[in-house]
């Protein structure tokens, strides 16, 4: 494992979930339905250390997020690197951690770290985790996303020929090839 | 869809000038409670606590250990709850009043209800004479 340079910063992010943690953990894991809360993505993602990981268009052709599993607890504990595609930034690292609660439900908590200083990434990630959260909730609980989030994924959907190439899924790819594995195998 | 009990707490997190002050504060970065006491000397470390509680009530303020501090950490997942329940809302509120006035305006004006509208009428002209050039 790499030594985390010394000033960086994290972030946390917590909701209550009225559903069963296994229910929660396919939420956030599942690899063969889009993920609905992350921006109607496809997650590709071996479940282990090492496995690399990717949030996909629908299509394949996009990849938006990329980095690598480095560990997988079902149904408690999530932990990989993520990187944008689309920004410069160095991967940074995130960890879903799932508790049962007292009242049968669950407390998701999303620990994002790594960033070095108020990066870009650090910028959007702060607004987009409280959106995200708030729709594994819904999902998780049997209610739908709300139509302006549903309008947003679609015109998103419909704009993807607009997204600068670095998103395109082979350049992804090989620049996830230039970063070291953080997983000793 | 929230209940009202389920943000009840969040309300009355809010509804105190020192615990938004936290909020703010926290909201530059993590700190530990003897940091936040420094930034509000007229209250007590009892009561700079007693504040934190609530917020941590309203899982506003997240604490972890490191040692023998207490850090605090802004959670703004339920802030982000409070916008799509009330603020959004009003959004689609927006959108609608928009979207009828957008109707409206786009109705064949006529020249007793629009008088100081010129734009409307000169697109009427030009369609009326493109119909009688096919004509």
């Amino acid at each position: 494992m790499t030594e985390a340079p010394a000033e960086t910063i994290e972030r946390t992010f917590a909701i209550e979930i009225e559903a069963p943690i296994d229910k929660v953990w396919n939420e956030i894991t599942k690899t063969h339905s889009l993920q609905r809360a992350m921006f109607d993505t496809m997650l590709e993602a071996e479940l282990r250390p090492g496995g690399r990981l990717r949030y996909r268009s629908s299509n394949g052709k996009r990849t938006f997020i990329f980095g690598e599993v480095i560990e997988a607890v079902s149904p408690t504990r999530f932990v990989h690197t993520f990187a944008f595609s689309n920004l410069e930034d160095a991967p940074t690292l995130v960890a879903w951690d799932l508790e049962p609660t007292a009242s049968g439900g669950v407390r998701v908590t999303v620990t994002h770290s790594r960033f070095i200083g108020e990066t870009k990434t650090f910028k959007s990630v702060n607004t987009v985790w409280p959106q995200i959260l708030g729709r594994i909730k819904a999902l998780a609980e049997g209610r739908n996303l709300s139509v302006k989030d549903r309008m947003m994924f679609r015109m998103m959907g419909a704009m993807q020929f607009m997204l600068p190439k670095s998103t395109l899924s082979a350049n992804v790819d090989q620049r996830a090839s230039q970063y070291p594995s953080e997983v000793n195998s | 869809m929230s209940s009202p009990d389920e943000l009840d707490p969040i309300w009355r997190a809010l509804a105190n000038s020192h615990r938004r002050h936290m909020l703010d504060l926290l909201r530059e970065r993590p700190r530990t409670t003897s940091e936040l006491g420094v930034e509000f000397p007229d209250l007590s470390r009892y009561a700079v606590m007693q504040h934190l509680a609530v917020l941590e009530e309203a899982d506003l303020v997240i604490a972890t250990r490191q040692g023998r501090e207490r850090i605090n950490s802004l959670n703004a997942v339920p802030l982000q709850r409070i916008y799509e329940r009330w603020v959004s809302r009003f959004e689609g509120a927006w959108a609608s009043a928009l979207l009828a006035l957008k109707r409206e305006m786009e109705q064949p004006a006529t020249a007793a209800s629009r008088p100081g509208k010129p734009k409307p009428r000169r697109t009427r002209k030009r369609t009326q004479s493109r119909e009688e050039t096919d004509a």
